[in-house]
């Protein structure tokens, strides 16, 4: 979501003032040569233009960082000669340990190749990681990067202070089976950010599936901030699962910006269960004509976290489809956020949009907002969009319990079945049976803290 | 007399308004008591009440099952000591699988009676069986909770629950509205099928057709909150011909 304009006078926060002072610190030691470093300089100065989002700003009105961001957070230290994890530890993590997969792992942003393991992929793919692209000043990265460069204040954060990330392209026509995963791991702790961006190229007829954790030593309060930019071939596809567990003192930024081609497929989904204030984004451009993308998600919260999830489809050619499936469960007095933006250029005629978010909300404080937004520029298209929020159901819930299952157990089955109509479009039965095991646990953990 | 359950002078209120007012009956092991009475009379209420719906308030009365004081179980307790009610409308619930469903219902059961869980093999071969005997198709059984079945097809699911769960008291309310007539006939069976000199019933219906199918030991009417006159099987017959006009069924 790109609309920002200039905040004026307005007072600098201190988080404001932070992030710069930050950056003409650390910058000298970030990877890259001089053309990097003037994209990072470019970054930060817009960066400082705009501050952070705060109430003005449409795209973040639910989301003012402003007020809920109030210091920088230095990045992450490398982890130097100390072992601070081995691989099998590195290797449990992550919601799908249990699945064939190839991994490559990242620990506070950088990656760790003694930890990783992408055999299972080997020469099928071409494979480096950002660190790698920025250094030898690789002109596909640089082109992709300049080009996602925008207005976004979080973009231009995360363009700054990169620090490393995963540069996979999938050449033209292939197809790989194994799942690519991407590990995220904050274990140092202390306040730190890191900073990771994911190039995926996905070629003309390839196909790639992408998982992406994250998780983080409990309780720690981090800033961790990920963009992964897809570019999906002329009839390529591209599947990503993601399953944010960070610590439910963290903040969480992940956005995902995707560009299809023509008959490019993308299917997407979002498990949010951790993070103190997370943004969830996905924004997707049909660029080609029958582009197709189902972006999909669940998120679970309690407590006081804040999660913000915002998308975006943007129809730019005929015949595209595109489907929004969104289930939040929300208890204490945690707030979820679901805003969805459907726009459809002049001649992107036969779009079909379609959008649906729907919230259960567990407790008298709990609240939900959703704002759905249709900007269609087409005559004939086909759009809708619903929003509902409501509690459990008490006659659902006296059947259950009716039949012998005790009250807990009887609320399990009915938000596990709440969230599984989000679950459609993840046909492969492994991944969605583990999705449902997350969903149990926090269940579980909910039903353990409130007896 | 032995007693199964035991309901005595039972008031209950619904939205502030009271609608059983002073319910007595009787029901001792293996017997099957059918209760007939006008809409809105409270027969519907009597079974909520019964299998413990929270928003059905008891002000006055009690009722003893097994001994027990049964008002003060909660619904899953009353369950698992083997109240069933096979509800007058089934509720969809979409996003659980019937199949789930029933292994979580008959396995939690067994738990809190202390009984061993089913193995998942054993809980198909189960199921299997008793679906068989009740036509419940294996396609119904992959949906969701009676999300998308017809009328006739949700009731026989209730009576496919009762039979997996054999409970010692079965309440059928109006099990038999929405049936055809064959499937009267297979559900009735299936009814039949579960008679023992332990297990009692009692079978709320409007019409008479159904007890020539599963042959009662008493026939109450209730109007108005009140049981108004109870009797042998042969009661149905009469009500059958002279409706309800002499017990005061009054608009309530
Ligand atoms: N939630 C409620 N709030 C207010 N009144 C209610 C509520 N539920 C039931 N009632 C009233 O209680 C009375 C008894 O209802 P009940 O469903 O027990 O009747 P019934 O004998 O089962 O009727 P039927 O033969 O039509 O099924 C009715 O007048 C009904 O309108
Ligand atoms: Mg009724």
């Amino acid at each position: 979501m790109t609309h920002l304009t200039t905040q004026g006078n307005i007072k600098k926060t201190a988080a404001e003032k932070a992030f710069p002072a930050l950056y003409d610190k650390i910058a000298p030691g970030l990877p890259g040569g001089k053309a990097v470093r003037r994209l990072r300089n470019k970054a930060m100065e817009d960066f400082k233009a705009s501050g952070l989002p705060g109430r003005g700003v449409e795209a973040w009105k639910y989301t003012n960082l402003r007020q809920l961001l109030t210091d920088s957070y230095p990045p992450a230290v490398p982890a130097g000669g100390g072992v601070l994890m081995n691989t099998d530890e590195a290797a449990s993590h992550g919601a799908f340990s249990t699945l064939e997969r190839a991994t490559m792992v990242f620990v506070d942003g950088h990656y760790r190749p003694e930890l990783s393991d992408i055999s299972a992929i080997g020469d099928k793919a071409r494979i480096m990681t950002l660190a790698q692209a920025l250094e030898t000043e690789d002109t596909r990265a640089l082109d992709t990067l300049v080009s996602a460069a925008d207005a976004d204040p979080l973009i231009n954060l995360t363009l700054a202070m990169m620090r490393d990330g995963a540069m996979v392209s999938i050449p033209d026509g292939v197809r790989i089976k194994t799942p690519l995963h991407f590990v995220h791991i904050n274990r140092t702790g202390a306040s730190c950010a890191n900073t990771t961006r994911h190039i995926v190229h996905v070629g003309k007829g390839a196909a790639l599936k992408i998982f992406q954790t994250h998780a983080g030593s409990e309780n720690a309060t981090y800033f961790t901030n990920t963009l992964f930019i897809a570019q999906i071939g002329n009839e390529g596809q591209l599947t990503r699962v993601k399953v944010q567990g960070d610590s439910l003192s963290a903040f969480h930024f992940g956005h995902l910006r995707a560009e299809l081609g023509e008959k490019a497929k993308l299917r997407d989904f979002t498990l949010n269960l951790g993070g103190h204030v997370v943004r969830s984004e996905v924004d997707v451009a049909l660029a080609g004509n029958a582009a197709d993308a189902h972006v999909s998600g669940a998120y679970l919260l309690s407590g006081k976290q804040h999660c913000d999830t915002s998308i975006m489809m943007d129809h730019q050619r005929p015949g595209g489809t595109s489907q929004q499936q969104f289930r939040g469960v929300v208890d204490d007095g945690a707030q979820g956020i679901f805003q969805g933006k459907v726009r459809v250029a002049p001649d992107a005629q036969k779009s079909d949009g379609r959008q649906m978010v729907r919230a259960l909300l567990l407790s008298e404080r709990a609240s939900h907002f959703a704002k759905p937004e249709l900007e269609i520029f087409a005559d004939d298209v086909q759009c809708a969009h619903g929003a509902t929020a409501g509690e459990l159901d008490d006659e659902a819930l006296f059947f259950l319990r009716a039949r012998g299952i005790p009250e807990p157990r009887a609320k399990a089955l009915l938000i596990t079945g709440f969230i599984g109509e989000a679950l459609d479009d993840i046909t492969d039965l492994d991944i969605r049976d583990r999705l449902e095991e997350l969903t149990q646990n926090w269940l579980d953990r909910r039903s353990g803290e409130t007896s | 007399m032995k007693s199964l359950m035991k309901i005595e002078n039972l008031h209950a209120e619904v939205g502030g308004k009271e609608i059983l007012k002073g319910i007595n009956l009787n029901i001792a092991p293996g017997q099957v008591h059918a209760i007939m009475g006008p809409n809105g009379s409270g027969k519907s209420t009597l079974s909520n009440v019964l299998a413990g719906r929270d928003d059905y308030v008891v002000t006055k009365g009690s009722v003893s099952f097994m001994g027990e004081n049964l008002l003060e179980m909660a619904p899953e307790e009353r369950a698992a000591a083997g109240i069933f009610l096979a509800f007058q409308y089934p509720l969809e619930i979409p996003g659980v699988a019937t199949m789930t469903f029933l292994k979580t219902a008959i396995n939690a059961q067994r738990k809190t009676r202390g009984e061993d869980e089913l193995s998942t093999p054993a809980f198909m071969r189960f199921v299997r069986e008793k679906s068989a005997l009740l036509g419940v198709k294996d396609e119904m059984l992959k949906r969701p909770l009676n999300v998308g079945f017809s009328g006739g097809e949700k009731k026989r699911n209730e009576i496919l629950q009762m039979a997996l769960l054999e409970p010692a008291f079965c309440i059928l309310d109006e099990t038999d509205s929405g049936l055809d007539i064959d499937a009267l006939k297979v559900v009735s069976e299936g009814v039949n099928a579960l008679r023992d000199k332990e297990r009692s019933m009692l079978v709320i219906t409007h019409y008479q057709r159904l007890l020539d199918y599963i042959v009662p030991d008493f026939v109450h009417v209730l109007s108005n909150g009140r049981v108004v006159r109870s009797g042998g099987k042969d009661l149905a017959l009469e009500l059958e011909k002279s409706g309800y006009a002499e017990y005061g069924a009054d608009a309530a």
